[in-house]
This record gives structure tokens, sequence and C-alpha cells, in this order.
């Protein structure tokens, strides 16, 4: 098992040392490239050190830059995103990739977005969490459910970190 | 039609039944409510409250019998329980309301530039605007009466049917009423045609009570009012199964060529 924990108070290093017992990982291009099995990575706030996602692999392909800050593709992902207040949401997908500089995690295949609060679920073939707006990006027969109605399917749906909030991409206002 | 026509009538079917099924539709759980297709939208629930907008050619969203068809619908909606219950609902632009289709006591319709439905206490209330015909259609009974107005405020009482679902209209004018009882068992068919400028309609159990009132025309032929009168004010009375009773002018009438018939008499 690796743990990462990324763009926050601790480092890359910090994290991959009190793993418990993880399989070295196998260095690539350069000492900042990693191929691992399964793991967890942590993106933090550059500013304010919230976390903005987590998430577990099974395999992936992360790329770090100095200050720990990780981007690019990991495969049967799950993990949870937290919305400004803390609270989180949760995801599993086929596979994600995760963009260094924008901050967006993008899922791809079965993708499922779960709340607790209020509670709702929405599946998707492709769904891009965007912590910098605040915003779920679904697309490609999107569904929704939540414990009063259902939507769908439909090509695109936008969506506030809770679900609490759906909308075509034209109408949304968070 | 050649049998190759008719199978690429069926395939031309079949092709808008699925591009319609692939529409997006909104559902309420309990089964009371749905918005479909749905080309754009915004949904917001908050607590037990939600907020929708819907978009889209051809939309027509349904609450329990309430069906409405409209470019645009603005909702509010409350969870009781396991129960979605409309609180609001406004429409944009041409829009075609039916309020109830009992099967045997009939239907009541509007067509109208745009509604505002809200649903409080015991009687919901309705404001429509543009240019406005309301209908109430019987035909096992094979009566329809219409109303036209400019505008129009409405009172319904959810747990009536048909025509008695009507408690209360208020049209501002100018207004035209079409009263067409046709022939039925031992009903004589009836006429009644009248303009004005404002016209209320109110009904008390299971009568009722329209009146017109502002440079008056009426002519009718039936039964219970056979001629043509110019009035200030023309009452015109239903009894409880909607048949028209009677017809009172009221005020100075300006011209008159009256033939009032007792009801029964031919």
């Amino acid at each position: 098992m690796l743990a990462l924990g990324c763009d926050g108070p601790r480092n890359a290093a910090d994290q991959v040392g009190k793993g418990p017992k993880p399989p070295a990982p196998r260095v690539e291009e350069d000492d900042r490239s990693l191929q691992t099995g399964s793991g967890e990575a942590t993106r933090y706030d550059e500013a304010t050190s919230k976390v903005l996602y987590k998430v577990r692999f099974e395999n992936s392909r992360l790329q770090f830059d100095k200050e720990g800050v990780f981007g690019g593709s990991m495969e049967k992902v799950s993990g949870e995103w937290y919305d400004a207040q803390g609270k989180p949401t949760t995801f599993r997908g086929d596979g994600a990739v995760a963009d260094k500089a924008s901050r967006r995690l993008a899922l791809r295949g079965k993708v499922e977005v779960k709340s607790a609060e209020p509670r709702a679920s929405m599946t998707a073939a492709e769904v891009v969490w965007d912590s910098k707006r605040q915003r779920i990006e679904a697309k490609g027969n999107v569904t929704f459910e939540n414990d009063t109605y259902t939507l769908g399917p439909t090509d695109e749906v936008w969506a506030t970190p809770n679900l609490g909030t759906i909308a075509s991409p034209g109408m949304f206002k968070p | 039609m050649k049998r190759s026509s008719w199978i690429l009538v069926a395939a031309a079917l079949a092709a808008l039944a699925a591009a319609q099924g692939a529409k997006t539709a909104f559902r309420s759980k309990d089964g009371s409510a749905s918005l479909a297709p749905i080309g754009q939208f915004r949904i917001s629930q908050k607590k037990q409250q939600l907020q929708f907008t819907g978009k889209g050619p051809g939309l027509v969203g349904i609450f329990n019998e309430l069906e409405v068809r409209s470019g645009q619908m603005d909702g509010l909606a409350e969870r009781v329980g396991n129960r979605f219950s409309l609180l609001q609902m406004s429409t944009e632009g041409a829009t075609n309301t039916v309020y109830t289709q009992a099967k045997n006591e009939g239907t009541l319709t509007s067509v109208s530039a745009g509604i505002l439905y809200k649903t409080a206490g015991a009687l919901d209330t309705v404001a429509l605007a543009g240019d406005v015909t309301l209908t109430s259609a019987e035909p096992v009974l094979a009566r329809n009466l219409k109303m036209v107005g400019r505008t129009a405020q409405l009172s319904l009482d959810p747990k009536l049917p048909g025509r008695k679902r009507l408690r209360r209209a208020v049209l501002e004018g100018p207004v035209k009423i079409e009263y067409r009882q046709g022939a039925k068992g031992k009903v004589q068919a009836s006429t009644i045609d009248a303009t004005g400028s404002r016209l209320v309609y109110v009904a008390t159990g299971d009568r009722a009570e329209m009146s017109l009132s502002g440079n008056v025309n009426i002519v009718g032929d039936g039964d219970a009012f056979s001629g043509t009168a110019e009035a200030n004010e023309v009452v015109v009375r239903f009894d409880a199964e909607g048949l028209v009773e009677e017809v009172e002018m009221k005020g100075e009438p300006t011209q008159t060529l009256l033939n009032q018939k007792k009801k029964g008499n031919g």
C-alpha cells in the first residue's frame, strides 16, 4: 500500500516513509515520476492546507513536483472530495486523472458519486471534480437520484459538491 | 399505401419514440410528479424544499391531476414524508393546462400566455396571463362552457372533479362566454353567447352563478333563455346538474329582444 500526501504541509516523501511497509515505488523517467500498485493520494489546497480530495487506487502512474503536488492517472479508484465546509462526497470509477495545475480530478468509467447530506447519488460515464470552482461536471448518460426524485438519463449535468443542486451547464449556479 | 411506405413510416415512428424516450425526465419518487422532456434544467434541494426550472420544446409537467404544457416551468415543491407536494409553479410563454380530467365529470382546461399556480390551504389559486380561454367540457353530458378574457384568476378545489373543481373565476375583459348544451335524453339543446367587460363565476355547492358586467351583449337559444339583450349586467345561473336554469338582466337594459321561457316548457 502506498500512501501519498500531496500539496500540503507534508510532502510525498514524508507520507511514503510513514506508510505501512509500502512496496518500493519504481522510479521511471526521473525521481518525481512513480508507477505504483495500490495506494492512496491526498490533494491539499496550497493556501489553506484543507483537503481537496483523497483517492484510493489499485494502480497509478503519478508525477510529483518539488512541493509534492501530484498529478497523473490511476486505475480502479474510489475516494472522497470535500466541499468548502469540509463535508465529504464519495466517488468511485474505473479510472481517474489528477491534474496538478488545475486541481481537477477527472473520473472515468462507470463513475458513481454519492452524497450523505443531502442523500443523493449520480452515475455517469465521466465526472470531473473541479475543486477550484467547487463544481462537479458529469458527462455521458448521466442519471441522478435522491430521496425525492430521479432525473435522467441526460448528456451533461453540473452539480454542487454535495449534489444539492444539479443543472444543465447553461443554467448552473451554485 | 405500399408496404414499403408502411415500413418507412413504422421505422420513422420507432425512431421518434426512441428519440423521445432518450429525452431527459424528472420524476418524483412517489410517482405524483414528472417533467419531460427537459432540454435545460436546474434543480436545487435544501432540506425538504425543492426548487426546479425546466425548459424545452414540448415540455409537459404533471403534478397529480394537473397537467401543464409550456416551454418553461419554474416550481417550488415540498417533501412531506414520502410525498412530493407542489407548492407553486409558473410558466412562461404559451401554456396549455389541464386541471382535471375525470372520466364522467369532464375536463377543466385553460389556454393562456402563462400561469402562476399556487397551492395554499383548501383551495388552489391560479393566475392566468395573456389571452385566456377557460373551458369546462363534459362530453358525457354533451356540454361545453368556454370563458374567454384577457386575464383570469381562478380558485380550484383539488378534491372535486370536473366542472365542480372550479369554485371561482374572475376574468377581466373584454370577456366572452360560449355555452353549448347538446340534446341529451330529456335535456334540450341550448346555446348562450355573451360578451362584456368582466366576468365573475362563483360556485356554491354544486350550483354556480356567472355574472357578466359592462356593456353586456347576450344571445341565447334554449329553455332558460331565448333571444338577445344588451344590459349593464347579466347573471347566468346554473343548477346542480350544470344546466342553465335562469338568465337575469340587471341594471338598465338598453335594448332587449327577449323570449324568456320556463324550464321544461320548450
